[in-house]
């Protein structure tokens, strides 16, 4: 059987979406970098560091699935292959992201706390 | 396309030429539905529709989370909250914007007869929330290097 194959018109949103996702995981990655390096120069408080690397790895998870969705655009007969590969990669690396904002939000409620 | 389809079908139903009827159904059905995922790819689908809304549902949290902090920390009077308060907003918003994206490939799952529709959306609105998350993130930036500058 043969495998769907994307239309015109729908590979236009997989390019502009590959466009953007470059630079939203350069924006990101570079403010994660900032971010965990003003923690480890001025050692403010632990979710300055958390933050730092949640955003280290958003970027680097919005930059993996870049490969397949280039790939739906050139490439023909696996489509839907490629899809459900950057697909999986979203799932696991966000599952990541979340943990680590999880974390994250969880280390500002002693400091509120402790401010109160 | 659509005319001639359902007068073949009604000219098919007078003749009682059944496999014509059914060989037409199948088309039909075949050609609305594009591609149909299969149970292991709507756990995909689900999956990633679960994450966005969880990261979503955090970034909000977070946003409350740095208002309550500065409404208690800072003075009223200083730009520090004003700041803070831009910030929580911003990262709120890269939340709520997440929510849009993730609806769709619910959809996938919950829906039948038009999934790519439902997957080319969600990449559209996907695609819309990296954009302003995008220049959320900047003006993060901006913002944190103001405070840095002013000490």
């Amino acid at each position: 059987m043969t495998e769907y194959e994307f239309t015109k018109d729908e590979n236009a949103v997989f390019e502009d979406l590959v466009k953007n996702l470059k630079i939203v995981s350069i924006v990101i990655g570079l403010a994660g970098l900032s971010v965990t390096l003003s923690w480890i120069l001025l050692r403010p408080n632990i979710t300055v560091l958390i933050d730092g690397i949640m955003l280290l790895f958003l970027g680097f998870a919005m930059y993996r699935p870049i490969d397949n969705f280039k790939n739906i655009i050139t490439t023909s007969g696996k489509d839907i292959s490629e899809l459900m590969t950057a697909l999986r990669e979203i799932s696991r690396d966000w599952l990541i992201v979340n943990i680590i904002t999880f974390i994250g939000r969880m280390s500002i409620i002693p400091i509120i706390i402790g401010n109160l | 396309m659509c005319f001639i389809k359902n007068k073949m079908l009604f000219n098919a139903m007078l003749n009682y030429n059944h496999e014509i009827f059914l060989l037409i159904q199948i088309t039909t059905c075949v050609m609305s539905s594009g591609h149909e995922f299969t149970e292991e790819d709507n756990k995909v689908f689900n999956a990633v529709a679960l994450r966005m809304n969880t990261q979503g549902i955090l970034l909000v949290l977070g946003g409350i989370l740095i208002l309550i902090n500065a409404l208690i920390n800072d003075s009223i009077t200083s730009t520090k909250l004003l700041m803070n308060i831009l910030t929580a907003i911003f990262v709120s918003v890269t939340g709520v914007v997440l929510f849009p994206a993730a609806k769709p490939f619910k959809s996938v799952v919950t829906s039948e007869g038009n999934d790519i529709k439902e997957v080319v959306s969600g990449f559209a609105k996907f695609n819309f929330a990296v954009k302003v998350i995008t220049v959320m993130v900047l003006l993060t930036i901006v913002i944190d290097v103001i405070n840095i500058i002013q000490g």
